[in-house]
């Protein structure tokens, strides 16, 4: 072993693992204090070199990370058992997981302006931007096609139906709110070689910058939240497709020559519903499940909002305004971004008595976003105004 | 007789030789008389009595009759009296059978004093017979530790003090002082427990002790006592007698009286030490190390030096105090000493003692009066010269900004974003959004110009509508003539609309100051004239100016209207006049504490104001209370620059020239008596002094606890 010298303090360690692929050493080490999570790291992979089970260059690269006494080991040894003031002379138990690689660059996507929104679905990523673009973008890094029906800065894009198979006629629809207070619902047709944008329709209605889209679990409502403090709910159906379900494809060619030669022809709707009650502008609205809107701005609070009855079911007040809220499916928390450096997790169903559950201190300026991970029920990503972008799993 | 002797007879002492003995014991010869078997019947009252029958002289008169009977029988007799001698010789022969001299006799006649006083002398008293007691040989060392390893009873030998012989305790004595150590009754046997024998019991026998008749003067009332008791009742009676009033004289008093007194006293509580001198140091010292002795050019230097800047003296070092001659300055020290005193004002200074803290008044803890701003989130980069005035629009997304380079821009406040920037000729000055909630309008003063203009950014209706109220009022006829000022209304070019300029106020002197009134149609300017500075009045709708203050006594330098009611308020260098706009009248003028204002604010509520100064300090008013400042708050170090309050928090907050806002919680109460509560709870940095400029102006969101402060490093920032 390396690290072993005279002069230095040493503990007594035992290295478990619940991972199968981990197979760590049985036997006691004498570690120094000193040591930090790199050392034991490259201990541990120099054992499972040494023993053989893991010939692959890259399981032997794996980097390993260290829980002693239920926290992470961040700092050396020696301070993280002073924290936790634990004896040196006791034999410490060190349990071995592997370590998540933080994520790598792959491409970057070039904009003229700021991008304000960003949406993936299972082909294509579709951004806005502050120069009043829509731009769709494939997976790799190829910008497909561009949307351009906007007056005033793009401030949030959204995929209405998920993926293309699922909608009829080969196109998928997607929406884009803008700070000239209308929402647009333009159509990807994908059918053709090159993938063409069409403008169906213009909502208008809000009095003053659009600020946030949802789209509920059907796929065929949308809510959008402005400043003017008013939420409206938009029919998410383009008009045609009830119509034009078995056109020819001449016909269909014949209007789309029309639509082509003249984009303004979309058509201009009026919201289903408007829910009034927030007394600040509204920023930011996620729609969890069919009847249950959420909503919250820089009121301080969260609103819950039945869409069938329209009425506001509970209020969850928070302390600073709310930049961005996001609901997991998996553990039915809300997260929200604040005026602050927290993240903050809320219980809704709990109802007007909830509290924050609890609170993520890592940023350094206000947190802007924050997005569950739609698989891991524990991950959590969180932008913030520090330039940094955290992803964390908590238990 | 016996007894007085026995009383008087030496106190014979054990010393320390005897074995544990204690000092000085004290041993009664009636107790050791007692030891022989003849007296043992006599009880411890027996020993008291003889005490008290040789104090009182043995007098059988002055006893009780009922002890009369026992005394008499036993100083009566005279042939008991002769036993007692005898037997009191015989006990002594017994106790001091090994004794083989006969000087036992001998007893010191000095009475009870103590013997010490015979130290000096060769003789220890007086015997009986007035000879002289010398005092026996003390036997040296040497022959002590000889009587000691020798004699078997040397441990209990004793000096008598006052025969100054030794004396070896007898068996019977030894035991006496060893009960007697040992707490217990001197006399061996003896029970104190013994039954009683009721002599004079209470009990009426049929054989009274005295059976004499009684006088008849011991069962009649006393004539005498009655005539006495009648006198007096007569003399109460008539008033001569009067009840005996306790004098509050005291017992012995001054006799010159107490005046003297009270100035004595007065003298001592006023009496002023003297300060306490330096303790001399090592310079000081006849013979001072070397260190301490002045170099040949130091002492030069000193005698260059004036007599009252140089140090007093010079050490000098003298190898003996004999040569140290005497002190030069002694003569002139005592008259400067003398002429302290002489000129020293004999009064003493009241000193209060008062804890400090107790004059700190309490206050709540800052971080119970959140929410306020406290860290710096966004900075808004993009101007090239100072930022000199900022404004948020009234739904709080944007703030638009003036800046030294003659461009406005506008920020989109949550993401810092600049969405408009604007180039005017002349650099402005101020700016300000119209406070309406139907018009889009924003109000710039460059140079001698006022540009309305519509940023369009709210509501599209809205600026539609704004514009189209602004040209429906094109046509009205402007009265160009009835405006006795010198400002012309000019609609702007073409290019100028599509910037979002609407109109043009030309004045003929740069306008300082630009504000709305709360229902947005009437807008003030503040003009800069040659003499004093002028306030023109526009209105929008109507486009007609007017000069409402002739004369303006004083260099305005800043205007506000009152939130709610018609009143104005315009802030000359040192005072600030609040005039009624409706009755056109001064209503009130308001004592700034400060030498030179250069901002003011009224409080969203209406009764409240504060200014700056550029004497670093900052003033909250109380419009209801006086016209002086309610408090003053000094907690810059350099020109307060801009002062305002927050729309809905308790809040307002003073930026000034070392780059530092303050945010003070200024909380207003409905209840008229309560004063406003205010604490300063931040002090922001961020923003860095250029060409001594710091933060020109700061505006509060109005809806959040958010700053945006403007510097003159170029940067707006957003404290959240």
């Amino acid at each position: 072993m390396d690290f072993e010298t005279e002069k230095v303090k040493h503990i007594q360690a035992v290295f478990t693992s619940k991972h199968h692929r981990l197979k760590v050493p049985d036997s006691q080490f004498s570690i120094p204090v000193s040591a930090n999570r790199r050392d034991l790291s490259s201990l541990i992979a120099h054992f499972l070199e040494g023993s053989g089970s893991d010939n692959d260059d890259g399981e032997a690269e794996r980097e390993t990370e260290f829980i002693i006494r239920g926290d992470l080991l961040r700092s050396s040894l020696e301070s993280h058992l002073a924290n936790k003031t634990v004896s040196s002379e006791a034999v410490i138990e060190i349990e071995v997981i592997e370590r998540n690689p933080p994520p790598r660059l792959a491409d970057v996507f070039d904009h003229k302006d700021w991008v304000s929104g960003v949406h993936i679905n299972t082909h294509y990523i579709l951004t806005g931007s502050y120069d009043s673009t829509v731009r769709i973008w494939t997976h790799d890094g190829q910008m497909k096609c561009s949307a351009e029906g906007h007056t005033s800065p793009v401030k949030d894009v959204v995929w209405i139906s998920s993926d293309a198979s699922s909608s009829d006629s080969g196109r998928v629809l997607f929406a884009s709110a803008s700070q000239d207070q209308n929402v647009h619902i333009w159509s990807l047709a994908e059918s053709t070689a090159e993938p063409q944008v069409e403008h169906l329709h213009t909502c208008k209605g809000h009095a003053r910058s659009v600020e946030s889209l949802a789209v509920n679990p059907s796929h065929d409502k949308l809510c959008s939240v402005s400043w003017d403090k008013m939420l409206k709910i938009w029919s998410a159906v383009p008009d045609d497709v009830m119509v034009d379900e078995v056109e020819s494809e001449d016909q269909i060619a014949l209007k789309r020559a029309k639509i082509n030669s003249n984009q303004r022809r979309a058509t201009t709707r009026t919201p289903l519903l408007t829910l009034q009650g927030h007394t600040q502008p509204v920023s930011t609205v996620v729609w969890p499940t069919g009847d249950e809107v959420l909503s919250a701005g820089m009121d301080h609070c969260i609103r819950i909002w039945d869409i069938v009855s329209g009425v506001n079911k509970s209020t969850l007040n928070g302390p600073k305004v709310f930049h961005c809220i996001h609901h997991s499916h998996l553990n039915s928390l809300v997260a929200s971004a604040n005026s602050d450096k927290l993240v903050r997790l809320w219980d809704t169903r709990a109802g007007e008595s909830s509290m924050v559950q609890s609170a993520l201190a890592s940023h350094q300026g206000w947190v802007i976003a924050v997005q569950w991970a739609p698989n891991r029920e524990h991950q959590l990503l969180s932008g913030s105004y520090d330039s940094s972008l955290k992803s964390v799993i908590f238990k | 007789m016996y007894k007085r002797q026995r009383s008087e007879a030496a106190v014979s002492t054990v010393g320390e030789d005897a074995k544990g003995a204690a000092d000085d014991l004290h041993i009664d010869p009636s107790t050791e008389i007692r030891v022989s078997e003849d007296e043992e019947n006599l009880s411890g009252e027996d020993s008291e009595f003889s005490e008290l029958s040789s104090e009182l002289d043995t007098e059988p008169e002055d006893l009780d009759p009922e002890d009369e009977g026992e005394s008499g029988e036993e100083v009566g007799s005279g042939e008991e009296d002769e036993d007692e001698s005898e037997r009191f010789a015989k006990s002594w022969l017994e106790a001091e059978e090994t004794d083989t001299s006969d000087e036992e006799e001998v007893r010191n006649t000095v009475g009870n004093i103590p013997l010490e006083w015979y130290d000096d002398y060769p003789h220890l008293g007086y015997d009986l017979d007035g000879k002289t007691i010398s005092k026996p040989a003390r036997r040296d060392e040497l022959e002590e530790y000889l009587a000691r390893m020798e004699d078997p009873a040397y441990w209990r030998t004793v000096r008598d003090k006052t025969t100054g012989r030794e004396v070896v305790l007898t068996q019977q004595q030894m035991e006496l002082v060893q009960r007697l150590q040992s707490s217990h009754f001197p006399e061996e046997g003896y029970d104190q427990y013994e039954p009683y024998v009721d002599f004079f019991s209470g009990e009426k026998m049929i054989h009274p002790l005295n059976d004499t008749v009684k006088p008849k003067s011991s069962f009649i009332p006393s004539r005498w006592e009655a005539k006495q008791v009648s006198r007096l009742v007569h003399a109460i009676k008539m008033g001569w007698l009067k009840p005996r009033t306790k004098s509050d004289r005291p017992k012995f008093y001054m006799l010159w009286g107490e005046g003297d007194k009270a100035e004595v006293g007065a003298r001592h509580r006023m009496h002023i030490p003297a300060p306490k001198p330096p303790l001399p140091g090592h310079s000081e010292s006849y013979n001072p190390p070397p260190e301490y002795l002045p170099t040949p050019s130091e002492v030069k230097q000193w005698e260059e030096e004036e007599e009252g800047e140089r140090a007093s003296f010079l050490p000098h070092k003298y190898c003996s105090l004999r040569e140290v001659p005497g002190y030069q300055r002694f003569i002139q020290e005592r008259f400067e000493r003398c002429l302290d005193l002489y000129l020293c004002p004999r009064q003493r200074k009241m000193r209060v003692q008062v804890d400090p803290d107790d004059l700190i008044p309490k206050l709540p803890k800052p971080r119970d009066l959140r929410p306020f701003p406290t860290n710096e989130t966004i900075v808004y980069e993009g101007h090239s010269g100072m930022v000199r005035c900022v404004d948020i629009e009234p739904l709080g997304q944007w703030v638009a900004s003036g800046s030294e380079d003659g461009s406005v821009r506008v920020w989109e406040i949550l993401t810092g974003r600049c969405v408009k920037t604007l180039s005017l000729p002349s650099p402005p000055h101020s700016l300000s959004f119209s406070p309406s909630p139907s018009f889009t309008l924003l109000a710039v003063a460059a140079g001698g110009v006022v540009y309305i203009m519509n940023h369009g950014m709210g509501d599209r209706l809205l600026v539609t509508s704004t514009d189209s109220r602004m040209s429906a009022t094109e046509t009205t006829p402007t009265a160009a003539e009835a405006t006795p000022t010198t400002t012309t209304w000019e609609e702007c070019t073409a290019a100028e609309k599509k910037l979002g300029f609407r109109l043009r106020i030309q004045h003929d002197m740069p306008v300082k100051e630009v504000v709305w009134h709360c229902k947005g149609d009437y807008l003030a300017a503040l003009v800069a004239e040659e003499s004093n500075t002028g306030v023109v009045i526009h209105q929008v709708s109507k486009r007609r100016s007017q000069k409402p203050f002739r004369s303006v006594k004083g260099v305005v330098q800043r205007i506000k209207f009152h939130p709610t009611r018609p009143l104005f308020f315009i802030a000359t260098q040192t005072m600030v006049k609040v005039y009624d706009l409706a009755k056109q009248e001064l209503v009130k003028k308001l004592q700034a504490g400060v030498k030179w204002i250069s901002s003011i604010d009224i409080h969203p509520g209406g009764d409240n104001l504060i200014l700056g100064g550029y004497d670093k300090r900052v003033c909250w008013f109380d419009l209801d209370l006086s016209s002086k400042p309610y408090r003053v708050i000094r907690q810059h170090k350099q020109a307060v620059r801009g002062v305002c309050y927050h729309p809905r928090y308790p809040l307002f907050a003073s930026c000034s020239d070392d780059g530092c806002i303050t945010i003070c919680h200024g909380m207003v109460y409905d209840d008229l008596m309560e004063n406003p509560l205010i604490v300063p709870v931040k002090v922001l940095r961020g923003h860095k002094p250029v060409n001594s400029l710091g933060v020109l102006e700061v505006v509060f969101h109005p809806h959040q606890p958010w700053l945006i402060s403007a510097g003159a490093d170029s940067t707006l920032r957003l404290y959240s």
